[in-house]
């Protein structure tokens, strides 16, 4: 376990049982979860549904009480009002209230945090265009569709530009230009140095945006480590070449044999859905056509591009405009040196459906470690080298 | 505190937004708007106006507690319901900040609704104050008993312990003491000091009974303290007008020297005079000898006639008119046991009311004459508060005419207790005791706001309801259920455990819940009775202060105790 001193929130022996009316035990919702979240990072709570991520994140803002075991967030009890001027929470739905519109959403949240009027205006409209609710920012929340609804909710957890970000499903009911919007806001704020906390069971959301991971099952931890370390696969190499022929295929093929390695798969390559579903809503709204939908223009220009202007002096408002203390990245001890990552590459297996991770060696205790990521050789070296000749030449020919 | 005012604002909102508060106005409103045309109560004016008023306040305050029930158990439990509470509670907002807020908010709701269906109200009541009434009686009705604030006050207790030492002493003169002792002492199982108690409660009891009790042709005398007749006197200014054909009539009779001018002035302020009562014209006394819709003959006598102040008065002048305020006696008499029913009989009475002051001897009416009283139902007797002397005491004497003497066949005892005899004198005006009332309706509501937002910090949305609209009948009618399982008063009486325990369960509630039926200012806005500031103050006090805080405690303990989440596993 990481030093507790230097994380933002960590759990000890955290357990979580939950009694019928007559006390008796009826679900242990969370076992002796200890967990470390660090400063600045991305941190994935993966799951199936009941695993448990929920409630440990309930747990940690303090709308439900531990059992058993320890939380501390920012040092101190969830239950302390002062931390959560530096929190910001997107629960698993919006759950806001529908007789309000969107900017008074924003307006009753600021308010709450006390924030001056002319700071909380400013702070309502760079978030609304930021969310690309500007155009429907007087319609009742009721009349949102379920990933408007969620737009609204991240502007909520936004609205007082937190220390740490918790998100629990964030992408559940979003289209997938909100989804990638979404994610590279995640990995925006993250490189601006704010904690995030996701759970979801949506793998490759968290595979996109984690740095590090935990997964639950039965509301034990199975696996946790960097999302690098667990799904590296050290023993595979894949090449993605342009307008390769048959004939330097094959000259490839027969190079490799010479080295004595063989290509497993040969597939042509496909354009992802996605990348398809956004270039084509992106046409759309360049020939502004109309819809009473939430525009995804600016959000996805400014935040899908983590170096964009646009999209940095957004956030660099939003973080200048701050009335609440926020952790200096200079206040903040450096990153320590990680604990050795323990992928569970079974349980990996079970829910990343993509990728076939194979298993890793297993120590006596039955935990696996992922082998040391070795040097690249020289030979290697030279047949990737070899390679590429001949794919040029291929194509010069 | 902005955490507080953030949430405050937002229930506010909120209510207005579902529009149950909304809905509930405008019916409120509309239907207030309605009552003044088609409630006729008796068909006078004054009993248009009780009726208005007493349907009026009682349908606004039954409506405004349930909408202040539904609003304040909806908000807090559907939030929990609803878990908008995680995006609320997980902001720099304490538990009991969030609980505080929405009390507040519904305060903030409760003052708009009751200011709105105040205004209703009152705009009603201004339309019947401005209607024709059937008959001068209906209009001093209207102003003296409506559209006033009156204060009670009881007789000065009688001090009956000279009466008891005389009957003991009797007794122990006769040599009956020690008997009538031993008879007490069986009662109370031989307990000698138990014993010597209940002797003297008995004692005390029947003298106070027969103090109250006026037999044939006997006088009565009660003696009143304590009345301040708001403002000595109303001032107003009155246009002298033609009477009969036009002509100001004066009395040619130097020797007679009367002269009578016809006034013309404000409904309201005939509705203050006394019919044969003093009025002061220019400063100068006189007696309304008549009274019309809209004016009153007023006659001088001796050489006031020729007062130049009245003498020069001529058809069109104005004058100051000054119209001594009145006071009412209030009484019921009944018939003293063993003589005969009470219905429908009628009583003789002779009525005297006195100024103590012995410079101002006077007296209403002079001289005194029989007058005829039903029996046993309230009856109200106008009279000038100039009886009421400067510390504020008057003397009330009633003489039992039901004798020979007076023509009456046969003589009747009769009974006029204490608590049936009162004084009632103007105290303010109508305004200012209106909202004074509102104000003991507000109450109403931010205490149930409490009860609302306490129960619903624990129960679900219908469960916190129905539980409050459970205890409101107790807090309405708690006197009353109290009073019908009280303990007997005989020490060693039996007691069935039921009583018992019922006894004990009203007691405990009432202590927990405010009696609203002696704060509600329906009965009192409708009597035209003065709700005092020590009244609005003292609830205040105990159901806001004390009770409604009691709540919120409770509340913010629940609500920081309980868990906001649910498992979902």
């Amino acid at each position: 376990m990481v030093d507790t001193v230097q994380s933002v929130v960590t759990t000890v022996k955290l357990t979580k049982v939950f009694r019928d009316f007559w006390l008796r035990e009826k679900v242990a919702a969370v076992v002796d979860l200890d967990l470390d979240v660090l400063p600045h990072e991305v941190f994935g709570l993966l799951g199936p549904n009941g695993s448990g991520k929920s409630t440990t994140l309930k747990m940690i803002l303090g709308l439900l009480f531990p059992t058993r075991g320890r939380i501390s967030v920012m040092g101190k009890s969830p239950a302390d009002v002062r931390i959560k001027s530096r929190i910001g929470f997107l629960p698993e739905e919006s759950y806001l209230y529908p007789f309000l519109d969107a900017r008074e959403t924003l307006d009753f949240y600021g308010r709450l945090f006390h924030q001056p009027r002319r700071e909380r205006l400013r702070r309502i409209d760079m978030l609304l265009d930021m969310v690309g609710l500007s155009s429907v920012a007087t319609r009742r929340v009721g009349e949102y569709s379920k990933g408007m609804q969620r737009r609204i909710g991240l502007a909520q957890a936004l609205i007082n530009d937190p220390d740490l970000l918790i998100l629990d499903e964030p992408t559940a009911g979003m289209d997938p230009i909100g989804t990638r919007q979404f994610k590279d806001l995640i990995r925006t704020l993250g490189r601006r140095g704010k904690t995030v906390i996701l759970s979801s069971h949506l793998l490759a959301d968290v595979e996109d945006v984690c740095d590090r991971v935990c997964i639950l099952y039965g509301g034990r931890q199975r696996a946790s480590g960097r999302v690098s370390d667990l799904l590296s696969d050290k023993n595979r190499t894949r090449l993605t070449i342009e307008n390769v022929d048959a004939e330097t295929l094959e000259a490839i093929e027969q190079t490799l044999a010479s080295r004595g390695r063989e290509i497993l798969e040969v597939t042509p390559a496909r354009e992802k859905l996605e990348s398809l579903f956004l270039r084509i809503v992106t046409e759309a709204q360049e020939q502004k056509l109309a819809t009473g939908g939430a525009l995804v223009g600016e959000l996805a220009e400014f935040l899908r591009d983590g170096e964009d202007q646009a999209a940095e002096s957004v956030i660099e408002d939003l973080v200048a405009a701050g009335s609440e203390k926020k952790i200096e990245p200079s206040e903040l001890p450096p990153p320590p040196p990680l604990a050795a990552p323990q992928p569970a590459l079974e349980v990996l297996q079970e829910l990343v459906s993509s990728g076939e991770a194979e298993r890793q060696p297993s120590d006596s205790t039955g935990q696996t470690h992922p082998t040391e990521r070795p040097e690249q050789s020289d030979a290697d070296r030279d047949l990737l080298d070899e390679l590429t000749r001949s794919g040029n030449d291929g194509k010069e020919n | 505190m902005g955490g507080i005012w953030a949430i405050a604002r937002h229930t506010f909102f909120e209510s207005l937004r579902t529009k149950f508060a909304i809905v509930t106005l405008a019916l409120e409103i509309l239907a207030l708007s309605t009552f003044p045309f088609i409630l006729t109560g008796d068909g006078t004016l004054a009993g248009r106006t009780r009726t208005y008023l007493a349907y009026s306040l009682s349908i606004t305050t039954a409506l405004l507690a349930l909408c202040m029930i539904f609003l304040s158990t909806y908000v807090v439990a559907s939030d929990v319901r609803k878990k908008m509470i995680f995006t609320v509670v997980t902001k720099p907002l304490s538990r009991w900040q969030y609980i505080l807020g929405r009390w507040v908010g519904l305060v903030l709701l409760g003052t708009m609704l009751v200011a709105g269906c105040g205004a209703a109200i009152y705009a009603g009541a201004s339309y019947l104050h401005s209607q024709t009434p059937i008959n001068q009686k209906d209009r001093r009705i209207v102003e003296t008993e409506i559209f006033t604030a009156r204060q009670r006050v009881s007789p000065d207790p009688i001090d009956i312990e000279p009466f008891v030492r005389r009957r003991i002493e009797r007794l122990q003169q006769s040599g009956q003491f020690a008997e009538v002792l031993e008879e007490f002492k069986g009662k109370v199982g031989g307990d000698e000091i138990k014993a010597r108690d209940l002797m003297l409660r008995e004692i005390r009891k029947q003298i106070s009974v027969s103090l109250q009790s006026v037999r044939p042709g006997q006088i009565l005398v009660r003696n009143f303290s304590g009345i301040h007749v708001a403002g000595s006197d109303i001032r107003s200014d009155g246009v002298v007008d033609a009477r009969g054909e036009g002509n100001l009539q004066f009395s040619p009779e130097k020797r007679i020297r009367v002269m009578d001018m016809l006034v013309r002035v404000k409904a309201s302020l005939i509705g203050r005079l006394i019919y044969k009562g003093p009025v002061r014209v220019n400063n100068v006394i006189g007696q309304v000898m008549q009274r019309r819709s809209e004016s009153f003959v007023v006659r001088f006598f001796g050489g006031d006639a020729n007062n130049p102040a009245i003498a020069d008065v001529k058809k069109g002048d104005k004058v100051a008119l000054t119209i001594e305020p009145v006071i009412q006696l209030s009484y019921k008499i009944k018939i003293a046991p063993g003589q005969g029913g009470a219905a429908g009989r009628v009583l003789k009475s002779i009525w005297q009311l006195q100024n103590p002051d012995p410079q101002r001897p006077s007296g209403y009416p002079l001289p005194a004459r029989p007058q005829e009283d039903p029996v046993q139902m309230a009856s109200t007797m106008t009279v000038p508060a100039s009886v009421v002397d400067g510390r504020g005491k008057t003397r009330v004497l009633y003489q039992n005419a039901n004798h020979p003497d007076f023509g009456v066949p046969k003589a009747i005892s009769v009974q006029i207790l204490n608590d049936d005899m009162s004084i009632l004198f103007r105290r303010g005006g109508f305004d200012a005791n209106f909202l004074r009332g509102l104000l003991l309706l507000l109450l109403l509501l931010a205490f149930l706001a409490a009860l609302g937002v306490f129960t619903g910090s624990f129960l679900s949305f219908p469960v916190a309801c129905l539980v409050c609209c459970a205890v409101l009948p107790f807090g309405f009618m708690g006197g009353f259920l109290s009073d019908a399982v009280s303990l007997p008063s005989h020490p060693n009486a039996p007691v069935d455990w039921s009583i018992w325990l019922g006894h004990y369960i009203l007691r405990g509630m009432r202590v927990v819940l405010p009696d609203f039926s002696s704060t509600s200012p329906t009965d009192s806005l409708v009597d035209g009775m003065y709700i005092s500031w020590s009244t609005v103050g003292q609830a205040a006090l105990m159901t806001l202060a004390v009770r409604a805080m009691l709540l919120m405690l409770l509340a913010f303990w629940v609500f920081h105790k309980r868990e906001l989440a649910r498992v979902q596993v």
